[in-house]
C-alpha cells in the first residue's frame, strides 16, 4: 500500500471548485426531476409512454438497478468480515455507504412510480405479506436499515469504538440481507402471466446482476477516490474486483443465452413470443445494446492489460452498470410486449385514439422525456449522496487518514 | 350450504359482435373516456371487426373479454395492500380508496388489458358528476376493472352486459347451485376457459 499523499493547497482548491460545480449540476438535475414529478403528479401518467399493456418502464428498471447496486455493494462490504480479510476491513465502509445511497435511490424510484404516492403509507398499514411486492418492499427497507447500521459500526470500528466480533456478526447479517435480493426476483418470477419472468433461475440471476452492479460501481468509485487522493487502493483489490465483475458478467450472459435457448427449443407459443420480442420486436434496441455493453465490459474486466488502465476500468464499470439497467429494462419490455391475448379490440387508456380503432398490441415501449428526466434525477440524487458522504463522513481508510 | 360461486357463461355462437354489452358496461358503470372494462375482441381478422379468411370464404368470430373473476386470482395474490380482493361469492373487487397505483395487478393478470389504469382525472364525454356515480367513482392513479356490477347483484339483478345483450349470449349465476342455468349449461354444452394453463381458474366460460 502506498504512503499517504500530501495534497497541495492549489490542487485542493481546484478539487473543491470541481466538487462545487458537480454539486450544482447534480442539484439542477434533481430540481428538473422534482419539476417533472410535479408535472407527472398533476397531469397523471398521460405524460409517460406507459399504458395498460406496458405498465412498467424505465422507472421500475431504475428501481431494479438501484436494488441491485445496493444489494451487491452490501454483499461486497460484508466479505472482509465474513472471510476474515482484515487488510480490506477498512475499505468496507465505502461499499456499505454505496449500498445505503443506492437503497435511497431505489426507494425514490418506486415512490415516483406510484399512481397515488400520497398513499405510500398504505404499504405499512394495509401491507399484505402474501404479495411478492411486499417482500420486495421489506428487502428495500432491510437494505436501507442494515446498510446504515453496518456503515455506522464500520466507522466506529475504525475509531476503535466497536469490537471485531460485532463487525463479524454484522457482516454475516449484511451478507444475508444482500443475498435477499434473490428473493426480490419473486416479484417477477412468481407471475405465470409472463413466461419470460416465470423461471426458478431468476433469484440466482438477480444475485449475479447485484454483484455486477455493486462491484462495478465500487470499482468506479474507488478509482475516482484514488484519483482525488482520498484513499489508497492497492492493485490487488482492483484486480480482485475486476475479476469478480468480469466473471459475473459472463455468468449473466450465460443466463441470457440460456433464456433464449429455453424459449426457442420447445417451440411453445410463450417462448417463441419472448424470443420474437427480443430479436425483432419491442425489446430489440435494448437487448442489442445490452449485449454490446456487456461484451465490451467483459473484455475490459477480463483482459489484464486493459483492466490495469484506470480509465478503461472506469469505463468498464460504467458499461457494466448500463448493462444491468438494460438487462432489467429488457426483462420488462419482453414480458409486456409478448401479450397473452392478441386479438384486436377497442384500445384502452393512452392507446385509445379517438375515432379510430386499432389493435393494441405491438406498439412497444420507449420512455418519454418526463420518464427519462425522472430516472436521471434519481441517478443524480444517488451521485450527490455519494459526493456529500465522501465529503462529510469519515470514510477514508485508516492508512490514508 | 355451499359457498356461492358466481360465474358468467358466454355463448360465443350467439354473439353478434355488436358491442352493445361493452357500451352497457361503460354507461352502467359510468366509466370514463378510454376505459372499457368489457371489450369485444375479434377472432380471426387482423383488425377489429374484420373477418377471417379470403372472400367469399369469410368467417366472423368474437371473443367478449373482461375480468375473468378467477377462483385463484393472480391479481389478488399480487396486490401488496389488499386493494384487490375476492368477495364471498367469488366476485373479484377493486377498492379504489386503498389502491396505491403500483400496477402490480396489471403485471400479474394474464388476461391482457382487462385491468386498466386511470392515467389522469376521469373525463367523460357526457356531463356526469361524481355525486351521480357515488362510491364507484373512478380515481386518477388507480386501477379499475369489471366488478360483475356487484351493486346490481346485491339487488338481485344481473350484470349490465348480460341485461342488454341483444343476442342473449350471456348467462350469469351460481355455479355451485346445480339448479342454476349456468350449471346446467356447463353440464350440457362444451366450453372453453381462457388461459387455463396459467392456473387462475377463471369464472368466465365460453360455450363453443
Amino acid at each position: 500500500m502506498s504512503n499517504p499523499t500530501v495534497i497541495q493547497p492549489n490542487i485542493k482548491k481546484k478539487q473543491n471548485l470541481r466538487n462545487i460545480t458537480w454539486t450544482v449540476i447534480l442539484c439542477l438535475v434533481i430540481v428538473a426531476g422534482i419539476v417533472a414529478w410535479g408535472y407527472l403528479t398533476f397531469k397523471g401518467t398521460t405524460v409517460t409512454n406507459l399504458n395498460n399493456i406496458n405498465p412498467w418502464g424505465v422507472d421500475i428498471a431504475s428501481f431494479m438497478l438501484f436494488m441491485s447496486i445496493s444489494a451487491g455493494a452490501l454483499i461486497i462490504a460484508s466479505l472482509p468480515g465474513v472471510m476474515n480479510i482484515t487488510r480490506y476491513q477498512s475499505y468496507a465502509k465505502i461499499p456499505a455507504f454505496i449500498g445505503l445511497a443506492a437503497s435511497i435511490g431505489a426507494g425514490a424510484a418506486i415512490f415516483m412510480h406510484l399512481g397515488r404516492p400520497e398513499r405510500f403509507w398504505h404499504m405499512i398499514v394495509y401491507l399484505r405479506l402474501g404479495s411478492p411486492m411486499s417482500w420486495d418492499s421489506l428487502v428495500i427497507a432491510l437494505l436501507l436499515i442494515i446498510s446504515a447500521i453496518f456503515l455506522n459500526k464500520l466507522i466506529k470500528f475504525d475509531q476503535g469504538k466497536t469490537s471485531k466480533d460485532t463487525i463479524k456478526k454484522l457482516s454475516y447479517c449484511a451478507l444475508f440481507v444482500g443475498l435477499l435480493e434473490g428473493g426480490s426476483s419473486f416479484t417477477y418470477s412468481l407471475q405465470a402471466s409472463h413466461t419470460f419472468w416465470n423461471s426458478p433461475a431468476q433469484p440466482v440471476a438477480f444475485i449475479i446482476t447485484a454483484i455486477i452492479a455493486g462491484t462495478a460501481l465500487l470499482t468506479v468509485v474507488l478509482l475516482l477516490l484514488k484519483s482525488r487522493n482520498y484513499l489508497t487502493v492497492d492493485d490487488k483489490l482492483s484486480e480482485a474486483l475486476a475479476k469478480i465483475t468480469g466473471v459475473s458478467l459472463i455468468t449473466e450472459l450465460i443466463f441470457v443465452i440460456s433464456e433464449i435457448i429455453t424459449g426457442a427449443y420447445p417451440g411453445t407459443i410463450g417462448g417463441l413470443a419472448d424470443n420474437s420480442a427480443l430479436f425483432t420486436g419491442a425489446a430489440l434496441p435494448y437487448f442489442r445494446t445490452e449485449l454490446v455493453v456487456v461484451v465490451a465490459a467483459i473484455v475490459i474486466f477480463l483482459t489484464p492489460s486493459v483492466r490495469r488502465n484506470s480509465m478503461m476500468l472506469s469505463i468498464g464499470g460504467v458499461l457494466a452498470i448500463i448493462g444491468v439497467f438494460l438487462n432489467k429494462l429488457t426483462m420488462l419490455v419482453v414480458a409486456f410486449s409478448a401479450v397473452n391475448i392478441t386479438n384486436p379490440g377497442a384500445p384502452t387508456g393512452p392507446l385509445a385514439i379517438t375515432g379510430s380503432y386499432v389493435p393494441n398490441i405491438g406498439k412497444g415501449y420507449f420512455p418519454s422525456l418526463v420518464e427519462c428526466t425522472l430516472v436521471l434525477s434519481i441517478v443524480a440524487l444517488v451521485i450527490l449522496l455519494l459526493l456529500l458522504g465522501f465529503k462529510y463522513l469519515p470514510l477514508q481508510n485508516k492508512e490514508t487518514v | 350450504m355451499a359457498k356461492k360461486r358466481m360465474v358468467m357463461v358466454i355463448d360465443v355462437k350467439r354473439c353478434l359482435g355488436c358491442h352493445t354489452c361493452a357500451v352497457a358496461c361503460k354507461s352502467g358503470n359510468y366509466l370514463p373516456n378510454k376505459v372499457w372494462w368489457n371489450r369485444i375482441l375479434t377472432v380471426g381478422g387482423k383488425d377489429m371487426d374484420t373477418p377471417e379468411g379470403v372472400f367469399p370464404n369469410l368467417k366472423m368470430g368474437f371473443l367478449p373479454i373482461s375480468c375473468q373473476h378467477c377462483e385463484n386470482p393472480a391479481c389478488v395474490k399480487a396486490c401488496p395492500v389488499g386493494a384487490t380482493y375476492k368477495r364471498e361469492d367469488g366476485v373479484v373487487m377493486q377498492d379504489y380508496d386503498r389502491c396505491i397505483g403500483c400496477q402490480y395487478c396489471i403485471a400479474a393478470c394474464p388476461y391482457t388489458e382487462v385491468r386498466q389504469f386511470n392515467v389522469s382525472e376521469p373525463e367523460y364525454y357526457l356531463p356526469i358528476t361524481k355525486d351521480k356515480i357515488g362510491a364507484s367513482a373512478q380515481q386518477k392513479g388507480t386501477v379499475s376493472k369489471c366488478i360483475f356490477c356487484f351493486t346490481r347483484l346485491d339487488d338481485g339483478k344481473v350484470p349490465n352486459c348480460m341485461e342488454l345483450c341483444p343476442g342473449r349470449a350471456r348467462y350469469f349465476g351460481d355455479l355451485n347451485d346445480p339448479a342454476s342455468e349456468v350449471a346446467k349449461l356447463l353440464q350440457s354444452r362444451q366450453y372453453n376457459q381462457l388461459l387455463v394453463e396459467k392456473g387462475t381458474k377463471p369464472s368466465v366460460y365460453y360455450l363453443t
